[in-house]
């Protein structure tokens, strides 16, 4: 059984102006939301830019926002989001740069991860002079970006550290004697850190990989308050121990 | 090469000129497809707003003392009009849904009770349309 759906997709090329292009596709509805994008892509229009890499959600690369809601298009089904003759409203992810299409700009993301010293991305193998440890990476998290474009406080500020750093940190300081740098507590405990969060949890709602950045960004600031108050009563606080 | 069995429409879309804007404020309201936390955010967002408003109008309202009793005595004449009645109704709504929402994302956001926001915000709803009824039954009747 096929359905022929329709989908509005977001064009954008540098130097041109933004449209949305409409296409219809005959598919399978228990193919994927990337196979029909794919599908344009083969037989209808070359120009149209994407990216994806797994097929499984294990790269995170392909995340888009579809009628709304940010969702990794290689493992959702075209029957979970749309009916026959439906359509799909397909937009890149949110509060990023584009660079074309449906294609943005990970910077943002990348090094937000960088200051709390989960770069990401590190070289294969182990350098002579390599740390243990030094390119670690957020347990869970698969990079997919989903949180920051689904987070309400990052669409109005753009140094907010958003979810997954926040995350991360959170990750950094319950593992056994982990701490964070200097330059990290300044931005993780700053203006632009997790007291900016408004709890609306909308990155635990979508991200696809079960981090539940808003729970930790939560608890960080639990442990934060907790902190404050042994400080506040001279039981001694853990600036010491954030100087380590 | 151009779209073959395709329409084109020309629309903007934030960060497509390949910057982003610097503030998107709307993005706050576009809560339509989203968890029921971001209806929740959209929900305090909204009410401090209009708390905001009604503290300007309110200090407004006030100033007219400065007329002497005339002034004031007319207006407070006028606030007995069932339109403004229906205005202090939407008031307390503002109040009780800032002031019991405020409670649960003061809770969680000290990490308390941080699994049972989406629960706490069903409940505190419920508790709020309880006590706006009865707010409401007192304004119309006093
Ligand atoms: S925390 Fe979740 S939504 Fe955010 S980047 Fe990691 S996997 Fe994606």
């Amino acid at each position: 059984m096929m359905w022929t759906i329709t989908l509005k997709i977001a064009r954008y090329k540098p130097g041109e102006p933004a449209r949305t292009d409409t296409f219809q596709v005959s598919i399978d509805p228990e193919r994927t939301v990337l196979d029909s994008i794919e599908k344009i892509w083969a037989e209808q229009d070359r120009s149209l830019v994407f990216r994806h890499a797994c097929h499984h959600a294990s790269c995170g690369s392909c995340a888009m926002v579809v009628n709304g809601v940010e969702i990794l298009p290689c493992i959702k089904l075209i029957k979970d989001v749309t009916k026959p003759g439906g359509t799909l409203i397909i937009e890149p992810l949110h509060n990023f740069p584009v660079i074309s299409d449906l294609v943005v700009d990970m910077g943002p993301f990348f090094e937000r991860m960088q200051i709390v010293k989960m770069p990401i991305v590190g070289p294969a193998d182990p350098l002579p002079n390599q740390e243990p440890n030094e390119y670690n990476r957020f347990d869970d998290c698969i990079e997919c970006g989903m949180c920051l474009s689904a987070c309400p406080v990052v669409a109005t500020d753009s140094k907010y550290l958003g979810p997954a750093a926040l995350a991360a940190a959170y990750q950094i300081l319950s593992s056994g004697d982990g701490n964070l740098s200097a330059q990290a507590w300044e931005a993780v405990d700053g203006e632009h850190g997790l007291w900016r969060c408004h709890v609306a949890f909308e990155c635990s709602a979508v991200c696809p990989s079960n981090v539940d950045p808003a729970g930790k960004i939560m608890a960080l600031r639990r442990r934060m308050t907790v902190e404050r108050i042994r400080h506040l009563l001279g039981l001694g606080s853990s600036k010491k121990k954030r100087e380590k | 090469m151009p779209p073959v069995d395709s329409t084109s429409e020309s629309k903007a879309y934030p960060g497509q000129s390949g910057r982003l804007p610097r503030r998107q404020v709307w993005r706050w309201f576009a809560f339509a497809k989203r968890s029921l936390g971001t209806w929740g955010f959209v929900l305090n967002r909204v009410a401090g707003l209009g708390l905001v408003v009604y503290l300007m109008l309110h200090l407004v309202v006030l100033s007219l003392l400065t007329r002497g009793p005339d002034g004031y005595n007319a207006f407070v004449a006028l606030a007995h009009n069932p339109i403004f009645l229906l205005l202090d109704v939407v008031l307390i709504a503002g109040i009780i849904g800032h002031g019991l929402n405020g409670l649960r994302v003061a809770l969680i956001g000290s990490g308390i009770l941080v699994r049972w926001q989406h629960q706490m915000l069903i409940v505190l709803g419920v508790l709020g349309v309880v006590l706006l009824a009865i707010a409401a039954f007192l304004v119309f009747r006093i």
